[in-house]
């Protein structure tokens, strides 16, 4: 994902702000990383340039 | 409310869905965006699988089209690699709890507004445990002046009864819904509902109040 999608991703709990955590990024684009909650502290991963924003109980992992 | 539905069918199919599924025609979806009342410049493809919709509506086509940008949001992660390795901003998520900013109760639009011109939803309204959920968060997430277009196909048509038949044969929870019934829950998610074609396929637009 672009860094920019930040400004209209949130938390599909609650729709509160997310913080990013970049692990691995190619200029512009996230690889590997994480978002998380800022109100809920719920974990989303970035896999593969793809963020994983399903709530917690449509997730596989 | 919030299960699976046909998930799991996407995860095993995204390889072969672009090759078995019809070419989009774009000019429903055409149609249905010149309704709205603001420039489009970002598309939301919800439940879009591949990305067939952003692709559509990204194609340029139409004299003076400006293609907007497209974000795909879909349950299925198979099929997102596909619409992200097309170019398209790809979003795993649930149609009914989106994780996108939108017009929130009580919030003001500086800290949190609304973020897309226009929800499209092509072919997937009857593949969603909770359709009425997902409506409602289109008209959260949408400007005032833009729309939601959904492309779906009647099941009191011919064509229509067989396709329902074959889905309930491969086993889906489908539920179809015919336009004037689809542009009710359009009305009920908040927006101004109006049925753009009739067919086999047709295309009910829901235009979100308020000018930008």
């Amino acid at each position: 994902m672009k860094e920019s999608l930040m400004e209209i991703l949130c938390d599909p709990l609650d729709k509160s702000e997310l913080e990013l955590e970049v692990e691995e990024r190619d200029g512009e684009e996230i690889i590997e990383g994480r978002l998380i909650g800022t109100v809920t502290g719920e974990e989303y991963p970035i896999e593969d340039g793809i963020p994983n924003l399903l709530p917690p109980d449509m997730r596989d992992d | 409310m919030h299960g699976p539905g046909d998930v799991d069918f996407f995860d095993r199919v995204a390889r072969l869905y672009d090759r078995l599924a019809p070419e989009t025609d774009p000019e429903p979806l055409w149609s249905g965006l010149a309704r709205a009342d603001r420039p489009v410049e970002r598309v939301l493809d919800l439940a879009g699988g591949t990305g067939r919709a952003a692709r559509a509506v990204s194609r340029p086509g139409a004299e003076g089209w400006r293609p907007p940008t497209a974000i795909v949001v879909d349950a299925s992660r198979a099929m997102l690699d596909r619409a992200g390795r097309r170019g398209s901003a790809a979003v795993c998520g649930d149609a009914g709890r989106l994780p996108l900013r939108g017009n929130e109760a009580g919030e003001s639009h500086e800290t949190n507004g609304s973020v897309v011109d226009a929800v499209v939803v092509l072919d997937a309204l009857h593949h969603l445990p909770d359709p009425d959920a997902a409506l409602a968060e289109a008209a959260r997430v949408l400007r005032p002046g833009g729309v939601l277009v959904i492309r779906e196909f009647d099941p009191e048509t011919i064509r229509g009864r067989a396709l329902v038949a074959a889905e309930r044969a491969v086993g889906f929870d489908s539920t179809f819904r015919g336009p004037a019934a689809t542009a009710d829950a359009v009305a009920a998610a908040g927006l101004a509902p109006s049925v753009l074609d009739r067919g086999f396929a047709f295309t009910v637009v829901g235009k979100k109040r308020g000018s930008h």
